[in-house]
């Protein structure tokens, strides 16, 4: 979607028709829009996102608490029983389309000098494509424009500068992977997946109603145990998310001890000791599963008895003659033939040394067992030796894990003797903190323990989900409709099922391409490159910023810095959802410092297709201006006129 | 190199549906505990089986007729086929056993059948995590113990 042209007549400040033409050129996409607090920046927003959606659509508030619309000028001005319109006229292209669209309101001016308006507003759509210059209606334009930028995606695209910091906020995560989902047409798969579970259930309710018996009971048991499903399912969502909430509250808390000055110390000791227990649990952890991976393999050594009686069979085999040391059956052949000893000395047919090799060659297996045999003895020769060699790597192992654990032991005492500090501190804030610190793990492993049980429950759920599935199959009926509703139903499940795990796996790897976009152009914006080292989005949706120390860096991460995070996640997103889409920006620079507002100005015109600005003078100036002037293909200045309130725009030259 | 077994008509071998059971309840699982489930394939578990089947000393027996889960030959490494080699040629007490691979798998199914039970009662019905009573059974004192 790329916008051409704007025309506004009479809504808010907008008195009479004033147009302007946006900047679509690839070397010149930007439009800066250039008003001082109270000119009509925020309207003209407005203006657009009125246009494009009126005030709500599907449940989704486009325009709220705003007030009037209509020009109040143009309502005085007007004659008693005069009619009073605002219109709004967008004309932007989408997919080699061009469409024309506008929405207008209006009423009659009563006697009281009151507009009455319309109930209704009236929204128009025109397309016109290459092919077929010549505009038509399009005559389902609410649907269609929701299919170009759907109303619940537009806020990713047309925001509110100010407000754009919410992505980066602790709290966030709900709303990010929102995000994440609708502008990647993610929820597609999710909705596809929960039309099939509610078509699964449908077909099980009426197979509960033309079955009986057995059949009904059992479907009925395995409905139950859906529901039941559903709700552990929907409490570990609820929990993860408590879990959340309460680390974020145990890092503000530890946030807050590092500054103040008399639990400092004890709380960066606490922060050390902490790196360093994580860091010996994942070696711990490594080493389990190193032992896991020895010790699953290590089962020879039960066979050690049966190992020592073959490679016996075996030697006296070879003892008796019976299997040549790798002595060929073609050679003691060759022998016979020539009737000449390996040492050379001839021998006769029938003698004794004729009748030996012959008798070698007669007790011989077929050639490829007696290599197998040779090898085998071979190899069982070594297993004892690599038993041994096991057992001993088993044995280091198991030394390296009791050390592991002696050090986290100690480690998690020298912690508790920290909270015991803290908490005994003099100072009646520190210990208050602490006390509220030990409250929230306290909570956690509750949560923890309940996560436990829940997921306990839940593959409780699928053994008994299993089973079932088997014991209705088994009692099925021949009736055909039985059968068809039986099919329909498995059908939809595991067609639900199979959406759902393709779902996961696409969203998953949306998410980590757009973490890699984010770190990206985070790097490129934020002026502190060298002290953020990684920005991460983890399967919680929790975008965070990672300091050189390695750790979560977003409860320091000023406003400014937390808007270039969101900024970021935004551009990522519409780069990676590779869809046109211009990226509107009401008063963007606000609250950032010249240093952010400098690299963002030289980056953010490649982010985006096309890039409307509507900006202060105070926001754009010295460095940002210039970085931005090759990049303008439109500037205007909205100039607010004090003694009639309401706002002309001037272009730029 | 060891002659490959897969040139006879038994190709893989195969477990008893009922004992499907315990291999599920040892096989790591996506993120699972490796001190809960120690083992990362059902072959893993299968060698234990039957290493632990034949140490028991007791009549090979004919696997029942229910068998629905196998197991790939050609999972099997040199050194697994060896050690199922070594348990048939001293089950038989004639190496000619090795001309016969289907017997072989045959053989180890057998022990496997017996010693799955084995396998239960060391590593799930002992007290303890399954994958320290696993190293306790393969450590050399265990092992003379036996």
């Amino acid at each position: 979607m790329k916008f051409e042209k704007i025309a506004i007549q009479n809504f808010r400040q907008y008195f009479g028709k004033q147009e302007i033409q946006f900047a679509k050129e690839p070397d010149r996409n930007v439009t800066v829009i250039h008003g001082i607090n109270g000119a009509g920046k925020t309207s003209f927003f407005l203006a657009m996102n009125w246009c494009l959606y009126g005030r709500t659509v599907d449940d989704v508030s486009i325009i709220a608490n705003v007030g009037e619309l209509m020009s109040k000028e143009a309502v005085e001005q007007a004659a008693t029983g005069e009619r009073v319109e605002m219109t709004v006229d967008l004309i932007f292209s989408h997919d080699e389309r061009r469409y024309t669209v506008r929405r207008s309101l209006g009423g009659e001016k009563h006697e009281n000098g009151e507009v009455m308006l319309d109930d209704a507003d009236e929204f128009v759509m025109m397309v016109s494509s290459r092919v077929d210059p010549q505009a038509k209606r399009v005559a389902n334009p609410l649907g269609t424009m929701n299919s170009i930028l759907p109303a619940n995606v537009r806020e990713y695209f047309l925001f509110d500068g100010e407000k754009i910091d919410n992505f980066a906020k602790p709290e966030a995560s709900q709303q990010v992977r929102e995000a994440i989902y609708l502008v990647l047409d993610i929820e597609i798969l999710e909705r596809a997946k929960d039309h099939l579970d509610t078509r699964a259930v449908e077909y099980r309710r009426q197979l509960k109603q033309i079955s009986g018996g057995e059949l009904w009971e059992l479907i009925e048991q395995e409905e139950q145990i859906h529901k039941d499903k559903t709700a552990a399912e929907n409490r570990v969502t609820e929990v993860e998310s408590e879990i959340n909430s309460v680390n974020n509250k145990v890092a503000a808390v530890d946030e807050h001890l590092r500054n103040i000055q008399d639990a400092r110390n004890l709380q960066q000791r606490r922060d050390r000791l902490n790196a360093e227990l994580e860091q010996r649990r994942t070696e711990l952890k490594s080493t389990i599963s190193r032992l896991a991976t020895s010790a699953s393999g290590a089962s020879a050594a039960l066979a050690i008895p049966a190992i020592e009686r073959a490679i016996t069979l075996l030697d006296q085999k070879r003892e008796r003659g019976e299997i040549p040391s790798g002595i060929r059956q073609q050679f003691v052949q060759d022998l016979l033939e020539q009737l000449n000893c390996i040492c050379g000395r001839p021998f006769d047919d029938g003698s004794p040394e004729h009748e030996r090799l012959f008798g070698l060659l007669k007790s011989r297996l077929p050639g490829s067992i007696e290599d197998d045999i040779l090898d085998t003895h071979a190899l069982l020769k070594q297993i004892p030796a690599s038993i041994e060699q096991r057992q001993s790597a088993l044995s280091d192992l198991m030394q390296q894990r009791t050390n592991l654990n002696q050090i986290i032991e100690k480690f998690e005492d020298e912690l508790d003797d920290v909270g015991r500090q803290l908490a005994g501190s003099p100072l009646e804030e520190i210990g208050q903190l602490e006390a509220k610190r030990m409250e929230y793990l306290s909570d956690r492993d509750q949560y923890n323990l309940e996560m436990g049980a829940l997921q306990q429950k839940i593959d409780g759920f699928d053994d008994t989900l299993a089973k079932l599935s088997k014991e209705i199959n088994r009692a099925k009926q021949e009736k055909s409709a039985q059968r068809l509703l039986t099919k329909k139903r498995d059908l939809a499940q595991r067609s639900a099922d199979a959406i759902n795990e393709m779902h996961q796996l696409y969203a998953d790897d949306m998410r980590k391409k757009i973490e890699a976009k984010t770190k990206e152009i985070f790097g490129q914006l934020i002026w502190k490159e060298a002290h953020f080292k990684d920005v991460q989005l983890g399967s919680d949706y929790n975008l965070s910023v990672i300091d050189r120390y390695g750790k979560p860096a977003r409860p320091e991460l000023s406003s400014g810095e937390r808007q270039v995070l969101s900024l970021s996640f935004i551009a990522a997103m519409s780069e990676i959802s590779e869809g046109e889409a211009p990226l509107v920006m009401d008063t963007p620079f606000g609250r950032l410092s010249s240093a952010h507002r400098n690299s963002i100005t030289q980056v953010i015109p490649e982010l985006a297709d096309q890039l409307i600005l509507f900006v202060t003078d105070e926001e754009l100036r010295d460095v940002a201006e210039s970085n931005l002037k090759p990049r303008i293909g439109a500037e205007y200045r909205l100039n607010f006129e004090d003694l009639t309130g309401c706002t002309q725009i001037e272009k730029v030259s | 190199m060891v002659h490959s077994v897969d040139t006879q008509t038994k190709e893989r071998v195969l477990i008893d549906e009922s004992v499907m059971p315990i291999y599920r309840e040892l096989r790591a699982e996506g993120s699972s505990d490796p001190e809960e489930k120690p083992f990362s394939t059902f072959k893993d578990i299968f060698m234990l089986a039957a290493c632990l089947g034949f140490a028991t000393g007791r009549d090979l027996q004919k696997l029942p007729g229910n068998t629905k889960t196998d197991i790939r030959e050609t999972i099997f490494s040199e050194n697994d086929l060896v050690v199922l080699k070594a348990i048939a040629i001293s089950h038989v007490g004639d190496v000619e056993v090795l001309s016969t691979p289907g017997e072989i798998l045959r053989i180890a199914e057998g022990f496997a059948h017996i010693g799955i039970s084995e396998v239960k009662r060391y590593l799930l019905d002992t007290s303890g995590l399954p994958l320290w009573n696993l190293v306790d059974l393969v450590s050399p004192a265990t092992k003379e113990g036996f």
